[in-house]
């Protein structure tokens, strides 16, 4: 997964932006997630993860692939949410102070996503843990150390004594298994 | 490309989920969003690179024509003739203390005379 991220960030620095819209797909739901836990604001918590990715993109020159992508991803995240918090806190205050002398605050409105411009992924989740739940052992286990614990293709072949070569092939049936159940949620919704 | 993105915002959403950190909703524009801010940023950086060489342009070009306007104008026009202008060189004038030392005793008064005279 990290060889993965690497060649598409040597893309991107190479020039080809369009490239790291694979990049801002993958970690998509894990970022917005993680702002959300600061936020409490699915708004904000977007808007947050939107400046997560473009301070990511400014700054993809300087990341050395010494750790994963996503733990520098989520430094940064985690920085922003509390940049935000922090940038909350003194418009708070600033309130506080506008509202003792009498002025009306206007508060800013924030349009809510309709359903029709969001993935409903609580409902996803529901289709993909019946699914998951319903996969053969041996996919399960797969998918488990890859998607869940994060093991590279190398370490489950060695983990589970099986060539890397079938642990791509049960990697990619269990993936298609989910992408079904997926599919079928109706992301359209 | 198009569906090997959507296959990467899949696997993504079924990651977050599988691993039980994922948000309700997610924008279907969240991607494009920061895409169109990256384009953007991007044409801003080039136009502004631009815009620095045309003032450089601009600002090298206004000297030149500063310099020149310059040149033109303040230069007096001198008129040469082909006449020679005659120099009548002076002798040096000097001038000349008379000092009279003052006399001593021993000396005799002829050659104090014949000193006051040099």
């Amino acid at each position: 997964m990290m060889d993965d991220d690497k060649s598409i960030i040597d893309l991107v620095l190479s020039g080809d932006d369009s490239k790291y819209e694979i990049i801002i797909k993958k970690y998509q739901p894990r970022i917005i997630s993680l702002c959300y836990r600061y936020t409490k604001n699915i708004t904000d918590a977007e808007d947050v993860a939107q400046d997560v990715f473009l301070k990511a993109y400014n700054s993809l020159d300087k990341f050395r692939f010494e750790s994963k992508f996503y733990s520098w991803l989520h430094r940064i995240a985690v920085n922003c949410s509390l940049n935000y918090i922090n940038s909350k806190e003194k418009i708070k205050e600033k309130e506080t102070i506008s509202e003792n002398n009498g002025l009306n605050v206007v508060e800013s409105i924030k349009t809510e996503d309709t359903p029709f411009n969001s993935y409903n992924v609580g409902k996803m989740a529901k289709n993909i843990e019946n699914a998951y739940n319903n996969l053969p052992e041996d996919l399960k286990l797969v998918i488990k150390l890859c998607d869940i614990d994060d093991l590279s293709y190398d370490e489950i072949a060695k983990s589970i004594n099986m060539p890397i070569g079938t642990v791509r092939s049960k990697l990619h049936r269990a993936r298609e298994i989910l992408l079904k159940a997926l599919k079928t949620t109706d992301k359209y919704e | 490309m198009s569906d090997n993105i959507e296959k990467t915002e899949l696997v993504g959403i079924i990651k977050s989920i599988l691993k039980n950190d994922y948000p309700k909703y997610i924008s279907k524009d969240f991607s494009k969003k920061i895409m169109s801010k990256i384009y953007a940023s991007k044409n801003v950086k080039s136009n502004s690179f631009f815009n620095y060489g045309i003032r450089i342009a601009s600002a090298v070009s206004f000297a030149f024509i500063t310099l020149f306007l310059i040149q033109n104008t303040m230069h007096e026009n001198i008129e040469y003739s082909k006449s020679n202008i005659d120099e009548k060189i002076m002798s040096p004038t000097k001038n000349v203390i008379n000092e009279i030392d003052t006399c001593d005793d021993n000396i005799t008064k002829k050659e104090q005379d014949v000193s006051k005279c040099r």
